[in-house]
């Protein structure tokens, strides 16, 4: 199997995937509670057919722009999903919203740890400037991404926040794919040549297919109701 | 080569975190109200810190008095973890009140005072037990213990107002444990 076939059947079982979980909301109308989630899943869709297009007919630096345009739509899209999953959480809480000061600190200290390991393996001065600013900001959002995350699970232990099972479906697939993006983006750094890097690319894709994988088989399954209140008396 | 290896050490913690974070959330969903009795701990009793432990908010005795019925940082402690168990509970509560179609449901505002009860015994908890680790029982200590106390006791009371008026049937086990 060559690097370009398995890229052909990574975009394949992306589409396929995205239908299908995207069929599955909306049988289960999550789109209702969930709007910011669907409309991403829609964006990843339409940004997955679109974005093959354009490969196949650009320029690679081009084709590098256009990446950048869409990684950088994705983040803003994943930072409303987990806004809209936040306020999910504590609503069914009966919580307040934290201070808005409490939750910057927590980003920027779950942010420095991660940029000052990045900081480690600066990345290879044979690049153009434009892949290094590329490669740069593939880092940046990575590292924005898992920081999220941490913020969340910390929060939600200082607050001591119980989950809807939907809402922690959403977040584990998330937090699965965040983590080896940052795997990824890492040992990139350490300016692997062709094929290697090209394998982990696909293995950053992977990662997302596994998400969305994890997330069909978990809404096809019917929740668990949490068991009575009242024991045996 | 010690920086790959940083790197990996730090992406695998981060793994490992989340993975634990998840797995803890996912126990707070399933466990039973009988589990969350269990988890109240039976080794120190907060019933000497007042003269209605559970009915009624307030201490009856001074900073020092209290440092002694607390039997120094495991009262703490137990405030600590109890505190945290209580949460659940009226999490629990509001939640199965909502599932089981009670009209009214857990009182929100109720709910809140809880959460932000256990916030405030956390922080005089930690406070209380990092001076004691620097300084022993120093006032500063018996003085946030003291505050701890308070807001326990204050808690209690609110959690057992919140069973007697939605789940009246598991007050007495309620009372046992605590």
């Amino acid at each position: 199997m060559t690097l370009d076939s398995v890229d052909l059947t990574i975009w394949y079982a992306g589409i396929v995937l995205d239908v299908v979980l995207l069929g599955l909301l909306m049988s289960r109308r999550v789109y209702k509670d969930l709007p910011v989630y669907f409309i991403y899943l829609l964006w990843s869709l339409s940004y997955d057919l679109v974005a093959w297009q354009l490969m196949r007919t650009l320029s690679p630096e081009a084709c590098l722009q256009q990446y950048m345009v869409g990684i950088t739509v994705n983040a803003l899209f994943v930072f409303a999903v987990w806004i809209e999953l936040g306020r999910k959480v504590l609503r069914y809480n009966g919580a307040t919203a934290p201070g808005r000061l409490f939750v910057l600190l927590l980003f920027v200290v779950a942010c420095l740890p991660l940029w000052l390991l990045a900081q480690q393996a600066p990345l290879s001065a044979r690049h153009t400037v434009f892949r290094l600013l590329f490669a740069h900001l593939r880092q940046i959002i990575g590292i924005l991404m898992v920081a999220v995350l941490l913020t969340m699970a910390w929060l939600s232990r200082i607050l001591d926040l119980r989950w809807p099972e939907r809402e922690l479906r959403i977040a584990t697939g998330f937090g699965f794919s965040f983590i080896i993006a940052l795997a990824v983006n890492i040992l990139q750094t350490h300016g692997f040549a062709y094929p290697i890097h090209r394998l982990l690319d696909q293995i950053s894709v992977a990662g997302y297919l596994g998400t969305l994988a994890y997330w069909v088989l978990s809404f096809s399954q019917n929740e668990t109701k949490q068991q009575n209140y009242y024991p045996q008396v | 080569m010690i920086v790959v290896l940083l790197q990996a050490a730090v992406v695998a913690g981060i793994a490992f975190y989340f993975y634990r974070w998840r797995s803890e959330v996912r126990r707070r969903n399933a466990q039973s109200w009988d589990s969350l009795l269990a988890r109240l701990r039976p080794d120190w009793s907060a019933r000497e810190l007042s003269d209605r432990f559970l009915w009624k908010e307030g201490l009856s005795a001074t900073a020092e008095e209290i440092w002694q019925r607390l039997e120094g940082p495991k009262g703490l402690w137990v405030i600590y973890r109890n505190s945290s168990v209580m949460l659940e509970m009226a999490d629990y509560a509001a939640k199965n009140a909502r599932d089981g179609g009670d009209s009214e449901g857990v009182d929100r505002v109720l709910l809140e005072t809880l959460r932000s009860d256990a916030m405030q015994i956390r922080v005089c908890v930690l406070t209380a037990l990092s001076q004691y680790g620097f300084s022993q029982a120093s006032e500063g200590v018996r003085v946030n213990a003291f505050r701890a106390a308070t807001i326990y006791t204050g808690m209690a009371a609110r959690m057992t107002q919140l069973i007697q008026v939605h789940a009246a049937l598991v007050l007495p086990d309620f009372v046992a444990a605590m």
